[in-house]
C-alpha cells in the first residue's frame, strides 16, 4: 500500500485518526499506530508479518548486545549481526531481480510478495543498532517502544530516515492538539496533490519527451527537466505526506528536503535532497574520517556507491552515486574556491548542468539510449524540433508546469507566505479571508488529486 | 457549578488579573520588544492598538495576555473549521467511493469484488488461494505441512510408499497437495435430528453446518457453511448443537429458531430437520489441484 492509495486516504487514515482520539494515553496511541502499521505493511502480503516481528526481536537482541556487551568485540558483533541481517533482507527483497538473473529460483519472488517498504524498514534496524553501538543512544529495553519505531508506517514509503534517538522520547510521551490536526491534514493533502497532480503531469511530459522512438531536441531538453520535476515532486510529496502523518499522530520528525539553493553548488543539492539518507551514510562512512583526507575521499565514494545502490540495483544508479560523490570531492578539494571567485551565474549554470547530467545518468539504463539522447540534445540525427505528442503534452500541462517551477524556486514560497501574513495582519476580516481561502484551496486540491488518482 | 457561571468567573478573573497587571505595569512596564508581533493575528482587534514593529512604546502585560488569548482563540476557531471541513469532505468522498465501488469488479484471476463476495468470504478465500500460489519454497511448505499432518494423525508413514493419507492410503506428493481437498477430508457426517413441537405459530428454522479444519498452528484453516432455511409452525423454541470430532476435523451443527406471529390452530407435530448431505471421503491431497503448482 502507498500513501496515495485511495483505500488509505479515504479508509485507513480517517478511521485511524478517529480511533486515536478515543483515548489520550500515549500507550493507546502507540497500540493503534502499531496495528495500523501492520495492516499497512502486510496489505496483500500477510506472510510478511512473520518476517517483520522476527527481525524486530533480533534487532532488539542485537541492540542490547551492542549496548551492554562487556567486551568491545561483543558490542561490535551485535552491530555486525544487525548489518548482516538487515542488508540480507534488503538484498533479497529490494534486489530480487539479481537472483532472477543469476538463476537462483528459490530466492526469486513474485512482485506481489515483495514488501514495498522493506528498504526503509531494514535501514531503520541498522541505524538503531548502529546508534547504540556508537553510544549515541541507549539500547531500548522496552521492545514495544522499539516495535513502534520499527513498524511505524509514517516513514515507510520514501522515508525520511528517522533515527531512534530523535523520537524515543516522543514514543513515550506525546500529545495531539488541534494545531497538529490542522497542520497534519493540510500538509498531507498538499503532499498528495504534489504526487498525484504535479508528479503525474511531469511524468507524462517526460514520457513524451524522452520517447526513444521519436527523440527531438526540445523533447530531449524538456523531457529530462520533466524527469527532474517528477522525481522532485514524487519524493517531496511522499515525504510531506509522511511528515504530516507524524504530525497527525503527535510526532515531530526532521525535515528531509531543504530548499534547493544553487549557491551551495552540487554539495548543497546533495545535502538538501533526501538529506536524512545522505546524513545516515555520511554518519557512518564520512564523518569519522574527516581528519584523514584519503579516508575521507574513500568514505565519500563509498557513500555515493551505497546511496546509488540504495535507489535501485542497476549499473546506471551505481554510476549516478559515484558521479555525485566525485563532484562533491572535487568541490571540496578546489572547485568551490574557484567558483566562489567567479560571477555567481557561472556557479548556477555549473550546478544546473551537473544536476541535469546526473538525472540523465539515473534515467537511462542503457548506454546506447543515453548516447542517442545526448545527440538529440544538440539536434544530431533528429528530423523535427519537437514531436506532436510532446507539443500536445506540454501545452496541456503548461499551467501545471509553471506552478511546479514556481514551487521549485526556493524563495517563491517564502515571498507568498510573507505577503499572506502581511495581508492577514491588517485585520480580522483579512485573516478570515486568508484562512477560508486556504480551507477552500485544500479541499479543491484534495478533489483534484483524487480525480487524478482515479483516472490513473 | 454551572458552565456559564464558570465562564463568568473566568472572564472576571481574567479582567481582574489584567487590571492588576495594568497597575503593575504602570510601575514596571515591559517593552514592546518582549512581545512577538510577527505572530500577531489581527492587532487592531478588541480596541487594542498594537504598536508597529520596532516601536519602543510601552505595552501592559494585561494587554499582551488579552491579545494572546484573543489570537489563540481565533486561530483555534479557524483551525477547527479547517479540520472539520476537510474531514467531512474525506468522509463524504470515502463513503461515495465505497458505494460506487460496490460493483462487479474483478481484482485478479476472476476474483470478483463486491459486497456479496466480501461478506460471504469468497473474495478473501480466492485472494488467499492466489497468494498461496505465489509463495516461494513450495517443497519446504509442503514438508512442513506433511510433518504437522503426521503429528496430528492425518497422514501415516509407510516404509514402501512414504507418507500416505490416513483415510485413503494414497501416496501424498507435492503435486497432489491441496488446501481445498483438505476440506473434504471426512466421512459421512451424522448430524442429529431436532424435534420440534407445533402449536400454530410460524417459525423460521435456520440450520448452519460449520466445518472447520485445523491442521496445526499457523496452517491452513478452512470453513465451509451449508445453510438451510425451513418455515415451520411451532410453539417451542428449539436449539440443538452437536459437535462430532473426526480426525483433525470438527463438525458443528447449530439450529436456531425465530418466532413469528401466526393465527393458525395448535397442532402437535414432530418433524425431522434434514441433515446436510455428507460428502464422500476423498483424498486429502487432490490430484487435480494446482494450488501449489503455478
Amino acid at each position: 500500500m502507498l500513501y496515495s492509495d485511495l483505500i488509505f486516504i479515504y479508509g485507513i487514515l480517517p478511521i485511524t485518526v478517529l480511533i486515536t482520539f478515543l483515548d489520550r494515553s500515549t500507550e493507546y496511541k502507540n497500540l493503534i499506530l502499531v496495528l495500523t502499521s501492520v495492516v499497512f505493511f502486510t496489505f496483500g502480503r500477510p506472510m510478511i508479518i512473520l518476517l517483520l516481528f522476527s527481525t524486530i526481536i533480533f534487532d532488539y537482541i542485537f541492540g542490547l548486545l551492542a549496548g551492554y556487551g562487556r567486551r568491545k568485540w561483543l558490542r561490535a558483533l551485535g552491530f555486525i549481526c544487525s548489518i548482516l541481517m538487515n542488508s540480507s533482507l534488503y538484498i533479497i527483497f529490494c534486489w530480487n531481480s539479481l537472483f532472477k538473473n543469476l538463476g537462483i529460483e528459490h530466492l526469486t519472488f513474485s512482485k506481489k510478495l515483495i514488501p514495498l517498504c522493506i528498504a526503509f524498514y531494514t535501514i531503520r534496524g541498522i541505524s538503531y543498532v548502529g546508534d547504540v553501538y556508537k553510544k549515541r543512544i541507549k539500547p531500548e529495553k522496552n521492545i514495544f517502544c522499539l516495535l513502534v519505531y520499527m513498524v511505524s508506517y509514517h516513514f515507510m514509503v520514501v522515508g525520511p530516515i528517522v533515527r531512534y534517538g530523535d523520537i524515543s522520547e516522543q514514543i513515550r510521551r506525546r500529545t495531539i492538539t488541534g494545531q497538529n490536526l490542522n497542520d497534519g491534514l493540510n500538509r498531507f493533502i498538499i503532499g498528495f496533490a504534489k504526487v498525484m497532480i504535479l508528479g503525474l503531469s511531469f511524468e507524462k511530459i517526460q514520457a513524451a519527451g524522452l520517447n526513444l522512438i521519436e527523440l527531438t531536441p526540445i523533447g530531449a531538453w524538456v523531457g529530462m527537466n520533466a524527469f527532474i520535476g517528477n522525481v522532485y515532486f514524487v519524493f517531496t510529496g511522499y515525504t510531506d505526506m509522511a511528515l504530516a502523518l507524524g504530525t497527525l499522530n503527535g510526532f515531530r520528525y526532521k525535515e528531509n528536503f531543504s530548499p534547493l539553493h544553487l549557491s551551495g553548488y552540487v554539495c548543497g543539492i546533495v545535502k538538501g535532497f533526501n538529506k536524512l539518507l545522505t546524513e545516515f551514510f555520511a554518519d557512518f562512512l564520512v564523518t569519522p574520517f574527516k581528519t584523514d583526507k584519503v579516508r575521507y575521499i574513500s568514505g565519500v565514494l563509498l557513500s555515493g556507491i551505497f546511496i546509488g545502490l540504495w535507489y535501485g540495483f542497476s549499473q546506471n544508479l551505481l554510476i549516478f552515486g559515484l558521479y555525485f560523490a566525485l563532484l562533491v570531492i572535487i568541490e571540496k578539494l578546489f572547485l568551490k574556491r574557484i567558483l566562489d571567485k567567479l560571477p555567481k551565474f557561472i556557479g548556477y549554470i555549473y550546478t544546473l548542468a551537473a544536476v541535469f547530467i546526473g538525472a540523465s545518468i539515473a534515467y537511462f539504463t542503457r548506454l546506447e539510449d543515453f548516447l542517442s539522447w545526448l545527440k538529440a540534445l544538440f539536434g544530431i540525427g533528429t528530423d523535427y524540433m519537437w514531436s506532436v505528442d510532446m507539443r500536445n503534452k506540454t501545452l496541456s500541462y503548461l499551467f501545471l508546469i509553471i506552478i511546479g517551477l514556481l514551487i521549485m524556486i526556493p524563495g517563491f514560497k517564502n515571498v507568498i507566505k510573507r505577503q499572506l501574513k502581511a495581508f492577514s495582519e491588517k485585520g480580522e476580516k483579512n485573516y478570515a479571508v486568508v484562512r477560508i481561502t486556504q480551507t477552500a484551496g485544500i479541499c479543491l486540491l484534495l478533489i483534484m488529486a483524487t480525480a487524478s488518482s482515479v483516472m490513473v | 457549578m454551572s458552565k456559564k457561571r464558570k465562564r463568568k468567573l473566568n472572564s472576571s478573573q481574567a479582567k481582574s488579573v489584567g487590571n492588576k497587571n495594568k497597575s503593575k505595569i504602570n510601575k514596571s512596564s515591559i517593552k514592546a520588544d518582549d512581545y512577538d508581533f510577527d505572530n500577531a493575528v489581527y492587532p487592531d482587534n478588541s480596541c487594542l492598538k498594537v504598536p508597529p514593529e520596532g516601536n519602543q512604546t510601552k505595552l501592559s502585560v494585561g494587554d499582551v495576555v488579552l491579545h494572546k488569548i484573543g489570537k489563540d482563540a481565533v486561530v483555534g476557531e479557524y483551525n477547527f473549521i479547517n479540520v472539520a471541513v476537510v474531514f467531512l469532505l474525506i468522509m463524504i468522498m470515502g463513503i461515495s467511493f465505497a458505494l460506487l465501488r460496490n460493483t462487479d469488479e474483478y481484482v485478479e484471476n476472476n476474483n470478483k469484488i463486491s459486497a456479496e463476495t466480501v461478506l460471504n468470504g469468497k473474495f478473501t478465500k480466492k485472494l488467499s488461494k492466489n497468494y498461496i500460489k505465489r509463495l516461494p519454497g513450495k517443497q519446504l511448505l509442503f514438508d512442513t505441512h506433511r510433518i504437522f499432518s503426521y503429528a496430528y494423525g492425518l497422514v501415516s508413514y509407510n516404509d514402501e510408499k512414504g507418507f500416505v493419507s490416513a483415510d485413503t492410503g494414497k501416496v501424498i506428493g507435492i503435486k497432489t497437495y491441496d488446501e481445498t481437498a483438505l476440506v473434504t477430508l471426512t466421512t459421512k457426517a451424522t448430524v442429529p435430528t431436532t424435534t420440534t413441537q407445533y402449536t400454530g405459530k410460524t417459525t423460521n428454522t435456520t440450520i448452519k453446518l460449520n466445518k472447520t479444519l485445523f491442521i496445526g498452528p499457523g496452517q491452513l484453516t478452512t470453513t465451509k457453511k451449508t445453510k438451510k432455511t425451513t418455515t415451520k409452525k411451532t410453539t417451542k423454541k428449539t436449539t440443538s448443537e452437536t459437535t462430532t470430532a473426526f480426525t483433525g476435523t470438527t463438525w458443528s451443527f447449530k439450529g436456531t429458531t425465530t418466532w413469528k406471529k401466526s393465527t393458525a390452530s395448535s397442532v402437535k407435530t414432530t418433524t425431522e430437520v434434514p441433515t446436510a448431505a455428507a460428502t464422500e471421503p476423498t483424498s486429502a491431497f487432490d490430484e487435480n489441484s494446482d494450488l501449489y503448482n503455478e
